[in-house]
């Protein structure tokens, strides 16, 4: 077949659909050094990846959450599209309220839906990725049973994981409806591979299409959890 | 004034990268100068969903044409409700022994359906799942669409080989005498109609459309997958991409 196009059609992209993505991060004393700087470097990555591809950078959607300082979680910036993301230069200090921060996230995500809903705006199931190197400081039990009971309502999907030989990899697992299995061990501090990953990944999913089973691509490369 | 219909289905980046057969179909006839026409879209999670969309689209045209024929009863909505009901019900069937004979189940042949039959005065859509449909008449602001219906999320739909199935049949009365119809899969979507599937999307279509006016069938299909397949359409989409236009001239 060497047929060509019909002359003069334009052939351009009016979708207009989103995959929403919340990065919660651990921004605690603990991850200061070489931790903070390679965290820095994969999100610089995240950000080149996704402004790399044509069809990701128009859809996915992203909002970054700190955690960190005196007991505190805060939204860092905004919501942003892929192609208008820059990549921020986290600090790190103090607790790790990793409660705070998931109820902080979750509530964004519903909000964004919303926009969306208003907006006509289609939408993918979001992306929680919840990373710890070290053990929540706040009263997390009842966010980890509010964060499972949406990922269980097909609300979220939630991506725990744990950096570093202090983290409570046990803890991470309760924010997901599929417990200690879903926590991804993060090998060293490869954080540029895991954003390889997470962007790869996020190209998949925004394209996914009815029916279809998104394949993600493999997690070996930065990933220590047994398979 | 007689129907010309052009039609193509081209197959998805995605589909040729992982060597999987194009899983849209589509058939259509024109029956006492009556088009019936049907677009399937077979999802992509499952083996054998391009049979489903191939056997669907082909049996429901051929069902239909032979009850529009003896029936010319259809312009009432619930009449044309119940026959279409039968019409998919009995392709159900079909997939059904077909999954009997070849140890298969009736969900690996899931498909979407968006389907048109059109009357003197107007006509009517009927739908499952995703895809759309859009008509105009020789008056362009009569205009009328059938949109997808998706679940909370857009990579979420309804299928033929639902259970669920007649909840989700949707048919729509067209009020007006077509002189333009346009069915297609969810992949066409993105640059055949504007932004928000409120209407079909002119920079595209008018220029598809001036050319079809003046081309046969044969060649003017030709066309239609040549632009389908255009390189230019993998910046939109990796999906299959299937476009049926039908032309009252």
């Amino acid at each position: 077949m060497n047929q060509t196009a019909i002359p003069d059609v334009a052939l351009v992209d009016n979708t207009e659909q989103r995959t929403p993505l919340v990065l919660v991060l651990d921004c605690s004393g603990s991850m200061a050094g070489a931790p903070m700087a390679q965290l820095n470097e994969g999100l610089r990555v995240l950000e080149q990846e996704l402004k790399n591809d044509a069809i990701a950078s128009k859809r996915v959607r992203i909002l970054l959450v700190e955690y960190g300082g005196m007991d505190n979680a805060q939204v860092v910036g905004d919501w942003q599209d892929a192609m208008d993301f820059t990549a921020p230069a986290l600090e790190a200090s103090g607790t790790t309220p990793t409660g705070q921060a998931v109820d902080m996230a979750l509530a964004k995500i519903e909000e964004e839906k919303q926009n969306f809903k208003s907006a006509g705006i289609a939408y993918t199931r979001p992306w929680m990725f919840l990373m710890s190197d070290g053990q929540p400081t706040d009263d997390w039990q009842g966010a980890a049973d509010r964060c499972r009971a949406a990922e269980q309502a097909n609300k979220v999907a939630v991506f725990p994981l744990a950096v570093g030989s202090g983290a409570n990899a046990d803890g991470l697992g309760q924010f997901s409806s599929k417990g200690a299995a879903a926590v991804k061990k993060l090998d060293g501090l490869k954080f540029q591979e895991l954003f390889l990953w997470l962007s790869a990944s996020m190209k998949v999913v925004s394209q996914a299409r009815p029916g279809g089973q998104a394949q993600l691509p493999a997690a070996d490369s930065w990933s220590s959890a047994p398979t | 004034m007689s129907w010309r219909v052009f039609a193509a289905a081209a197959i998805g980046k995605s589909h040729i990268d992982a060597n999987i057969p194009c899983q849209d179909a589509f058939a259509h006839a024109v029956v006492d100068d009556r088009l019936v026409a049907v677009v399937c879209d077979g999802a992509g999670s499952h083996a054998l969903s391009h049979e489903g969309a191939a056997m669907v689209s082909a049996r429901v045209v051929s069902d239909l044409s032979q009850r529009v024929g003896a029936d010319d009863g259809a312009a009432d909505i619930e009449a044309f409700r119940a026959i279409v009901i039968e019409v998919v019900a009995s392709a159900r069937d079909a997939l059904e022994a077909r999954a009997l004979a070849e140890n298969t189940a009736l969900a690996d042949y899931s498909c979407t359906l968006v389907g048109l039959l059109t009357h003197a005065d107007g006509g009517f859509f009927f739908h499952i799942g995703d895809g759309l449909g859009a008509v105009r008449g020789a008056d362009a602001a009569d205009c009328a669409l059938s949109l997808p219906e998706n679940g909370e999320y857009a990579n979420e739909t309804y299928f033929v080989t639902g259970d669920a199935w007649q909840e989700h049949l949707r048919v729509t009365s067209i009020p007006h005498a077509i002189a333009c119809a346009v069915l297609m899969s969810d992949g066409a979507m993105p640059f055949v109609m504007a932004k928000g599937n409120g209407a079909l999307y002119a920079p595209f279509m008018d220029p598809v459309e001036r050319f079809l006016s003046t081309a046969s069938e044969s060649d003017g299909s030709a066309a239609l997958l040549g632009t389908l397949a255009d390189p230019r359409t993998y910046r939109i989409t990796s999906d299959d991409k299937t476009l049926l236009i039908a032309l009252r001239q």
